[in-house]
């Protein structure tokens, strides 16, 4: 459905020789990305960390540097013994994660998505890094609207 | 046992370790004999009856009579005489026969000719030993750019010769062919280390000149940049594994950046007054994992104090046996990627999503090289940018995919060194692999970090991608390039499932039990059986060996 885009930086037709289906879903996409980037992650992360816990559900696991916290019970305590912490964020980009194989009409109005953030971490008072950050954002069962954190992983890079 | 290369060596008495007894010397005698010898005059003193002019700008290959008729015409001196020329340091010499000739010439500089724009300036022969070439005529704009364009090239051009000269006669002689010492060459011969370009021509000489070396040494030398130890990288210096810096102006720790590239043993910034920074000795640590002593003091657990964040680890993965997998597919990736690119094309399918970001230092180009293609692709969410063009970042199927990585600079990956998280998103059969490591671009011979996650599922069997031998095909990539950093320093995994890296080929099993069997004596096969019950480690496998043997738990005939 999303192919036949074969000019594929094309910029002679009105809309930039871009799917409009595809448009549609990278809006939303980036939308609800930043949303939950600049006002409730890294925000709630920073500030009243344990809210943080309300984007997550049962199942979730959150991976630091190669340590896996699966459950909310675990993410609680890993929440907990992180010393306060202040995000930049230099570069963020998600894009949206399809079923496959590509069976199933698309989702086009709330697809899972994929965000990956890069910037700088301050712990405490003196330990800072660089960090990157994956999250896999999916459709909550029981609420088809609201989307929750299926995972995350975060390394320090520097 | 000491590791490559010497420590560096404590600072000589006095100047003797650097100055250099010829110093004072005339370091131009070299540049006048050239000039000399062509005049006919057999005396080191210049006294060429003529007067000369100094066209800069133009090719050897330049016409010198045509450019000779062209100068006379323009200056309406159609008796102006011309008394033999020279090309010199990219520069063209006319010996004027008058001259009250010389100041019409000299007010043609700036003429076009064939198109260039050259530069004409009296030679003043006796401003050489000041380092000035050229003395002004008349105060104009264009004589003082020439002059200070002049002054550059000589000064680049003398330091050149310091340098080769300070080489031959103190490295090149001396006995210790693992140390270059620069030390005191600001001092007392005037060389500029903060210069990009003098230390690019360093580091040219001692690539070609100090094979041996392992430790340069810049003592003294009022260095408050490490910008231009950049250049080293352009020039294969990977035996240089120690850096002395004593008693020099480097005062910031981002200074130490420009050193990331390389993998160093020991570094020296006593009487400097970045060591008066907190943490200074921490800081420096982590920046160079590499590193076993700063200042003459090896680096311990104390120089790490107890951090506040729970323990870094090494690749996590979720089970053994979904990080083979992984681990199969990127070598197979990375191997096409480095090498023959256009085969990953089947390892995305219709619609497969990618993306990329990039982050910049500060010193960096933006116009040249790779950096322009990281720029222009770069999708960076925090920028505004209309929808359109988001969505054109977004690379849809493996067309769109491919025509990108056509763009991408050709590279050489690391996977050996990289960072490796592998697990199942909850509830899906999706695999995540989030690697973080650096490659190579073998053109620019830039190395820069990268983060990249894949989301894989099973090829279908038949799939284009399954015909092609991948085992997975790509969902979702997404691409962060960076500067390089070295990656932290970070613990070993512990615990029964990460304890389970690739079992080594039947060679590498040969050759571990062979090592294992000469350390302790184990008959081969024994060496064998210990290596397979510790993951095929062989520290562990030693270890392990060596509390049994303290227990009296290995029987004698386990023994060669």
């Amino acid at each position: 459905m999303y192919k036949n885009n074969n000019n594929s930086n094309g910029s002679n037709s009105a809309n930039g020789g871009v799917n409009e289906n595809l448009k549609k879903m990278v809006e939303i996409t980036i939308a609800k990305a930043t949303a939950f980037i600049k006002e409730f992650y890294y925000p709630l992360y920073d500030t009243e960390r344990l809210e943080v816990l309300n984007l997550y559900k049962d199942p979730s696991i959150s991976i630091w540097n190669g340590t896996e916290c699966q459950g909310l019970e675990k993410i609680r305590n890993l929440l907990s013994e992180i010393p306060k912490s202040s995000h930049t964020i230099e570069t963020f980009d998600c894009q949206p994660v399809q079923s496959f194989p590509n069976i199933l009409p698309e989702d086009i109005d709330n697809p899972n998505i994929l965000i990956t953030v890069t910037g700088k971490v301050l712990y405490g008072t003196v330990s800072t890094h660089n960090f990157h950050q994956t999250f896999l954002l999916v459709k909550d069962p029981s609420n088809p609207q609201s989307l929750f954190i299926s995972y995350d992983c975060i390394r320090l890079t520097s | 046992m000491s590791g490559r290369g010497g420590r560096i060596i404590k600072k000589r008495g006095g100047r003797g370790g650097g100055g250099g007894g010829r110093a004072q010397s005339n370091p131009n005698r070299n540049r006048f004999n050239v000039f000399v010898n062509r005049s006919n005059n057999n005396n080191n003193h210049v006294d060429d009856s003529y007067q000369r002019i100094c066209i800069s700008n133009l090719p050897s290959t330049t016409d010198r009579n045509d450019l000779m008729d062209f100068l006379k015409n323009k200056a309406y001196k159609p008796m102006l005489n011309f008394k033999g020329s020279e090309y010199k340091n990219s520069r063209f010499y006319f010996s004027v026969e008058k001259p009250e000739d010389i100041p019409s010439l000299v007010s043609l500089s700036g003429v076009r000719y064939g198109g260039v724009k050259v530069f004409i300036a009296k030679e003043d022969k006796s401003s050489f030993s000041q380092n000035r070439v050229v003395q002004n005529t008349a105060p104009r704009a264009n004589n003082r750019k020439i002059e200070s364009m002049k002054q550059q090239q000589f000064t680049s051009n003398k330091q050149m010769k310091l340098l080769e000269d300070h080489i031959d006669t103190n490295y090149t002689k001396s006995t210790v062919p693992e140390l270059v010492d620069f030390s005191y060459l600001y001092t007392t011969k005037e060389i500029d280390f903060n210069d990009l370009k003098t230390i690019r021509q360093l580091f040219r000489l001692v690539s070609e000149k100090c094979k041996k070396a392992t430790t340069i040494s810049f003592t003294h030398n009022s260095i408050t940049s490490l910008s231009p130890f950049k250049a080293m990288m352009t020039h294969s210096l990977d035996n240089i594994i120690n850096f002395n810096f004593d008693s020099n102006k480097i005062a910031n720790l981002s200074e130490l950046d420009n050193l990331l590239d390389l993998s160093l043993r020991e570094l020296v910034f006593t009487n400097n007054p970045i060591t008066n920074i907190p943490n200074y000795r921490m800081e420096v640590a982590r920046k160079f994992p590499d590193l076993q002593y700063l200042d003459g003091k090896e680096i311990t657990a104390e120089d790490f104090p107890p951090s506040p964040i729970p323990p870094l680890r090494s690749n996590f993965c979720d089970s053994a046996e979904r990080q083979q997998f992984a681990y199969k597919f990127l070598e197979k990736y990375f191997t096409a990627f480095d090498k023959n690119r256009s085969d990953i094309i089947t390892a995305y399918f219709d619609n497969s999503k990618f993306s990329i970001t990039y982050t910049q230092d500060g010193s960096s180009n933006p116009t040249r090289g790779s950096t322009k293609t990281y720029q222009r692709f770069n999708r960076n969410l925090k920028k505004q940018a209309d929808i359109v063009k988001k969505t054109q970042l977004l690379f849809d199927g493996y067309d769109q995919i491919y025509n990108f990585f056509k763009l991408y600079p050709t590279t050489s990956h690391y996977l050996a060194s990289s960072v490796i998280d592998t697990f199942l998103a909850p509830g899906s059969q999706y695999l995540n692999v989030v690697i973080h490591g650096h490659y190579l671009e073998t053109v620019f011979k830039t190395k820069r970090s990268f983060d990249r996650v894949f989301i894989l599922a099973p090829a279908q069997a038949g799939s284009e991608a399954a015909k092609n031998g991948w085992e997975a095909v790509i969902l979702n990539e997404q691409l962060h390039v960076r500067p390089y950093v070295r990656f932290p320093r970070l613990e070993q995994q512990n615990g029964a499932i990460a304890a389970a890296p690739a079992v080594p080929d039947a060679q590498t099993q040969e050759t571990l039990a062979q090592q294992l069997s000469i350390v302790t004596s184990l008959k081969p096969e024994f060496a064998k059986e210990c290596l397979a019950n510790n993951q095929w480690d062989l520290n562990t496998a030693l270890e392990n060996f060596k509390s049994l043997k303290e227990q009296n738990q290995i029987p004698p005939t386990c023994f060669n």
